[in-house]
């Protein structure tokens, strides 16, 4: 799911960290508006640090290997924190273990950082429309952000590399290996959005603030 | 009686040519090189500094079929392209009269990585790659590593991840800490 160093032209990067960049300062003026702006970073920590691990688990779905994101467990759980925290752990990813590349950490950072907010909105969103079921919208909300955020970021992986590919590569054969790997995150998918809805309810139950938003 | 003679002296002859004919058809085919055949064969060797490229996902799964680009040194087109086989291996020979640092790319769905081959004028002999730069959790590698992207064992990428945690742990409590 990362792009590495060199897979994409200089130009891409370089929209990768405007993106970034400007998403990073929206996130940190919408964290700053709150009227307790740190409230949020012991979370964002403990979350980014999961987010850090996750890469590490790799799920054997042949033909291919895929690991876990939960960029989608980052927004329900995050909100705006969301954005920033997925940044510093996809920095982290790329110095220590070589995922991805510090060239495109802003590319990265908009493949699973932008499904990461949208899935804060879905989560909110979603929420409040089954409000008469507490439980159940809650449940089918974070599974709803979770599966459509790795979703989210599979197309937007799949859309950038397609749309970038060198001249001089056959282009049939690297398609139908991205087509491939999409297909593979599939069962990921359903996964990390049962994952995500799993743990709302359980922090709904023992510590409901960590999911209500921040004011 | 003339008429005989005639006839069994041209019988002679037909044999004769047909003989004769036969013989030069064997002749002719075994004086031709034919394919697929062990017979006047020459078979020559020469050492040659061939190069084995080994690209796995980082689980240690081989990138089969992944495609492979070679570039020499100082060249911006391919030299070479050609996919990995079953296990992810791919062999070539880099060009002697081209000293310097080769690149190799492997790619797969947008996996991948680059590796820098260095190659000395004038040797013949198979030699390591020197030095690699593995840019990717998917990477192209020469060592029996635990995770061959980075050349870092299991342990090793444990200790760092605990690190990571253990520092973001520590910002966790940092920033929940109560106010006196």
């Amino acid at each position: 799911m990362h792009i590495a160093d060199g897979m994409v032209s200089a130009p891409v990067c370089l929209a990768g960290y405007g993106l970034t960049g400007l998403m990073t300062w929206l996130s940190l003026k919408q964290i700053h508006r709150t009227s307790e702006p740190t409230q949020g970073v012991p979370k964002a920590a403990l979350l980014t640090s999961a987010f850090f691990v996750a890469s590490l688990i790799h799920i054997p779905v042949p033909p291919a290997s895929v690991h876990l994101v939960l960029n989608g467990l980052m927004g329900v759980v995050l909100g705006d924190y969301a954005f920033p925290a997925v940044l510093i752990g996809l920095f982290f990813q790329a110095v220590m273990f070589g995922h991805g590349g510090l060239s495109t950490l802003g590319i990265n950072a908009v493949i699973m950082g932008l499904p990461a907010l949208i899935a804060a909105q879905i989560f909110r969103r979603g929420r409040w429309l089954l409000r008469r079921t507490p439980r159940w919208g809650l449940g089918c909300a974070a599974f709803g952000a979770g599966a459509i955020a790795l979703a989210l970021s599979v197309v937007l992986f799949s859309s950038i590399v397609i749309m970038n590919l060198p001249a001089n590569l056959d282009a049939t054969v690297e398609r139908a290996a991205i087509l491939t790997l999409g297909v593979a995150h599939i069962p990921l998918i359903f996964l990390e959005g049962i994952f995500t809805a799993l743990l709302a309810l359980f922090l709904d139950r023992v510590k409901p603030e960590l999911l209500k938003e921040q004011t | 009686m003339m008429t005989k003679m005639g006839h069994r002296a041209f019988m002679q002859k037909v044999c004769q040519w047909g003989n004769t004919f036969f013989i030069g058809s064997i002749a002719t085919f075994l004086a031709t090189p034919q394919p697929g055949q062990a017979h006047g064969v020459v078979i020559q060797h020469q050492p040659v500094a061939a190069q084995t490229i080994v690209a796995q996902y980082e689980a240690g799964k081989p990138m089969a079929n992944a495609q492979v680009t070679v570039y020499a040194p100082n060249g911006d087109s391919p030299w070479l392209q050609g996919t990995t086989d079953q296990d992810g291996r791919f062999l070539f020979t880099p060009d002697p009269a081209q000293p310097g640092d080769w690149q190799v790319r492997v790619r797969q769905a947008g996996h991948g990585g680059i590796i820098t081959i260095p190659v000395q004028a004038g040797v013949k002999a198979n030699h390591a790659i020197a030095a690699s730069t593995p840019t990717s959790e998917d990477s192209v590698t020469q060592g029996p590593t635990d995770f061959p992207g980075t050349g870092y064992t299991g342990l090793q990428k444990g200790v760092m991840a605990a690190s990571v945690v253990w520092g973001m742990v520590g910002t966790a409590s940092f920033f929940a800490r109560r106010k006196a």
